[in-house]
């Protein structure tokens, strides 16, 4: 029971991160396909700057800078160029994966094995002394501070200003102008935030759940993000219950494999499985921001 | 037939150039009404062109304070393009904007709004997923925390102008009506000077107007400026104490303090006398129309949208026969010709075509037997193929394939069309997404009038986009089709073209489709009343036939 809590909050946290940075975007009408980049880009840079610097912190400080550069000129590329968000996505998503593969090859050939900085667990007091559940309550910083992100992100987009205005930008981006909102600035750092929430996620995986980086080691986690904001309805606390769900199923399929002697591979399918049902059945019941994946209008 | 210049004013202090030339007053740049009085709103020399369309050409307005100014013109007159420049929305070409005297760059939505300028768009532009109050906190630029308060003055305003409205409700939920009252109440409780209204009353019912108006006058005694734009004429007269006519993007007649001309006067100014006197000569012959309508509709109705229902109690067009269907556009002139064409289904009444209901038609049979000209030419192309492949669509789509004589033939009937029908491309193998808006109406109107041989023929805005003598070339062979037995709807809003070639017209207003009337009995006066909604106006000529809507 432990060790599937366990993996579950490795598991839910990147999910967090990641669902977080789809969700922000995505409510002010930017779909960002390109999550799955993002994230294994955080990946790469975590996992060798804190290798080489020999700091985590400083590995995660670098997977921000990293994600809030490259968010910005996805950014630029999909919300002033007015690129096709989805084929753009896709497109940096199998750069991502070539580029950073073959840079790790690079670097570890120079500098022989990488291995992330290690640490960095805090534990509640008393929470963590709890039988079973303590586990929960003994794990990284970032873990903590997951929750606080949603907390966060919920406060933003429906209790101020700000996340009135992406809400309004992702809804009616000409009548959002015409009330004298920046469309395009709105649409822009969304998604830049996004390129750095979505590097954090990945740094988290490698340096903290993995402890290492492998090729494409985000496997989808990406895609799956963008299918946990569709299952929560675009909200903050949904995603973060879909992501949820999401973590307790992979922590089930490592547990269970090799479990009664069928393939693991049916249990690692899990997840996936979990996402096509998600999605076929949220399909009809809900649609997200109207104007999603659209380029903006702005009045001339 | 020519007719009578509109009257001047007749206000004893009211010189006599109250009445604009629009080409004359380019250079007036005082701020000050005739009567010393500051204007709440000047526009001086404002022009503004989008590619070849000149919208407002050296436009000037003169907006008093405490008045209700009425702002009339035809379809692309230039009503809007002025409104949204006003707005923010666009930015003049050249001219200059003063509000209470003061000259001032209007460069977004928002400063309009600061400066004191409040439109209440056609079509509502709040944000349906947020609520009124969430619209209105939108509105007020403000970044942090929502306070809770936000609604009150709305409340009061509502209040004020009697309309109930929860602020808390989102706006999706609205109906369209209560989305222009939340729009009127927004406009209206801060301490705007001018207020525009853009159209707004067509949606309204007729009690609804009543009180509209009242506070509507309401706030004017407050010393606010209010701009109305509008197409109803006999609205203008009885609630506008100023009306300015615009016509192609000038000012042409301004008349102050209710001293307005007959409703005659300014529908001459909407329309243009010099536009007026030709085109009388060429009309077809009356002729006693017999026999079994090739295309019959009786007490259609197809519900469009919460703006729009199409209502067509009945329309019966014969073989040879041009039946002209008259109205400003927008009115349900696409969902007609959709209707009659069987691409979409009326929701109760029969359409017949050929003696037999539309419905039962398979699209094979459609095709032969209509031909379908819409107002949207890349509508009818399939703009990835090329010229030939486009004019020969009636044949290839329902062959498995094509072999090497045939397409030989399908080529050389091409090459024919295109030079009958003047289409400029390289050659036929040329992509219709390569040709000019013309052209590709050039195509379409090849393909459905001469490759074709259809039994009825629905034409919307056909000349749209073409040069004078391809239009003069177009009407004269629907007139020849005509006179081989072909059933032609020949939608418009001309009235030139109209009463040139058409038998018969009936006006559609607001989605419902009046009688059909003889139109060598019309003048163009009549029609344009007509075609406004207007009754009662000056029509002289109109036959006196029981429930016209051209009477």
């Amino acid at each position: 029971m432990e060790a599937i809590l366990q993996i579950a909050v490795l598991a839910i946290v990147p999910l967090i991160f990641l669902s977080m940075a789809g969700l922000l975007p995505w409510v002010s009408g930017v779909l960002v396909v390109a999550l799955e980049g993002f994230m294994l880009l955080g990946a790469f840079v975590g996992a060798v700057v804190s290798s080489l610097s020999g700091y985590q912190s400083v590995g995660f400080l670098a997977a921000i800078g990293a994600g809030l550069v490259i968010g910005a000129v996805m950014a630029y590329v999909m919300v002033y160029l007015r690129a096709d968000q989805v084929v753009a996505g896709i497109a940096f998503n199998i750069a991502a994966v070539g580029a950073t593969s073959f840079f790790f090859a690079l670097i570890e050939s120079h500098h022989g094995k990488l291995t992330p900085v290690r640490g960095g667990t805090v534990s509640v007091p008393f929470l963590s002394d709890l039988p079973v559940v303590g586990v929960v309550f003994s794990q990284h910083w970032l873990a903590i501070l997951a929750p606080i992100l949603v907390v966060a992100l919920a406060f933003v987009l429906f209790r101020t200003g700000v996340g009135l205005r992406l809400r309004a930008v992702g809804d009616f981006s000409a009548g959002a102008h015409a009330a004298g909102v920046n469309v395009g600035g709105y649409r822009f750092w969304a998604t830049a935030a996004s390129g750095a929430l979505a590097a954090l996620g990945g740094a988290f995986l490698a340096i903290v759940s993995v402890g290492d980086f492998t090729e494409n080691m985000t496997a989808g986690r990406g895609y799956i993000a963008l299918t946990i904001v569709i299952l929560g309805r675009w909200k903050p606390w949904g995603a973060a219950a879909g992501a949820l769900l999401f973590a307790v199923a992979e922590g089930l399929s490592v547990v269970w494999q090799g479990f009664a002697g069928l393939p693991s591979q049916l249990f690692l399918s899990i997840p996936y499985l979990l996402t096509l049902l998600a999605v076929t059945a949220s399909a009809r019941a809900s649609h997200g921001p109207v104007e999603e994946g659209r380029p903006m209008t702005v009045w001339a | 037939m020519r007719l009578r210049k509109p009257p001047v004013g007749t206000h004893g202090s009211l010189p006599a150039d109250a009445i604009r030339d629009g080409h004359g007053t380019s250079g007036v740049s005082s701020t000050a009404g005739l009567d010393g009085e500051t204007l709440a709103l000047a526009v001086r020399g404002v022009g503004k062109v989008f590619g070849q369309v000149v919208a407002n050409d050296r436009l000037d307005l003169d907006i008093r304070p405490g008045r209700i100014h009425g702002l009339l013109g035809e379809n692309g007159a230039g009503k809007s393009t002025v409104i949204k420049i006003l707005g923010g929305i666009y930015r003049p070409d050249s001219g200059q904007i003063l509000l209470s005297g003061r000259e001032v760059s209007i460069d977004s939505p928002y400063q309009a709004s600061e400066l004191g300028i409040e439109i209440v768009h056609q079509e509502s532009i709040l944000i349906p997923s947020l609520s009124i109050a969430e619209n209105i906190a939108l509105r007020r630029q403000i970044l942090g925390r929502l306070p809770g308060s936000l609604s009150n003055a709305f409340v009061k305003t509502a209040a004020e102008l009697g309309f109930e409205l929860n602020p808390n409700s989102k706006v999706s939920t609205l109906s369209i009506g209560e989305r222009q009252r939340a729009d009127i109440v927004i406009a209206m409780m801060g301490d705007a000077k001018v207020i525009i209204l853009d159209e707004p009353t067509p949606i309204m019912g007729p009690d609804e107007r009543v009180s509209f108006f009242a506070m509507l006058r309401r706030f004017a005694e407050q010393g606010k400026a209010i701009i109305i734009v509008t197409h109803r004429l006999l609205e203008a007269v009885e609630e506008c104490d100023d009306i300015t006519v615009l016509r192609a993007g000038h000012a042409v007649a301004t008349w102050t303090s209710k001293t307005f001309p007959t409703e005659g006067g300014i529908l001459d100014a909407m329309i243009g006398s010099s536009d007026l006197a030709r085109g009388d000569e060429a009309k077809r012959p009356p002729t006693e129309w017999t026999g079994a309508a090739t295309l019959s509709v009786r007490d259609v109705t197809l519900r469009c949208s919460e703006r729009l229902t199409v209502r067509l109690p009945q329309l019966d067009v014969r073989p040879g026969e041009i039946v002209g269907v008259a109205g400003i556009e927008g009115s349900g002139q696409r969902e007609l010709a959709a209707l009659l064409v069987g691409q979409r289904r009326a929701d109760s009444g029969a359409i017949q075509l050929l003696g037999k209901d539309i419905s039962t038609f398979s699209e094979r049979e459609l095709c032969s037997a209509v031909g379908d000209v819409p107002d949207e030419p890349s509508l009818a192309c399939a703009a990835e193929l090329n010229i030939w492949q486009n004019l020969s669509m009636p044949e290839l789509l329902w062959q498995p394939a094509v072999g090497p004589g045939k397409r030989r033939e399908l080529k050389a009937s091409a090459d024919g069309a295109m030079r009958l029908f003047n289409v400029k491309a390289p050659n036929a193998t040329t992509q219709v997404a390569n040709l000019s808006g013309g052209n590709k109406r050039r195509v379409v109107l090849a393909r459905e009038t001469h490759l074709k041989s259809p039994s009825v023929i629905v034409l919307t805005y056909a000349t749209r986009g073409l040069d004078a003598r391809a239009g003069a070339h177009l009407l004269s062979h629907i007139q020849t089709l005509a006179n081989a037995g072909t059933a032609i709807v020949f939608i418009s809003s001309d009235l030139d073209e109209l009463l040139t070639i058409c038998d018969n017209v009936a006006v559609i207003v607001d989605g419902t489709l009046g009688d059909t009337v003889p139109a060598a009995g019309l003048n163009q006066m009549g029609l344009a009343a007509a075609m406004l909604g207007l009754s009662g106006a000056d029509t002289t000529d109109v036959p006196q036939t029981n429930g016209s809507a051209l009477q």
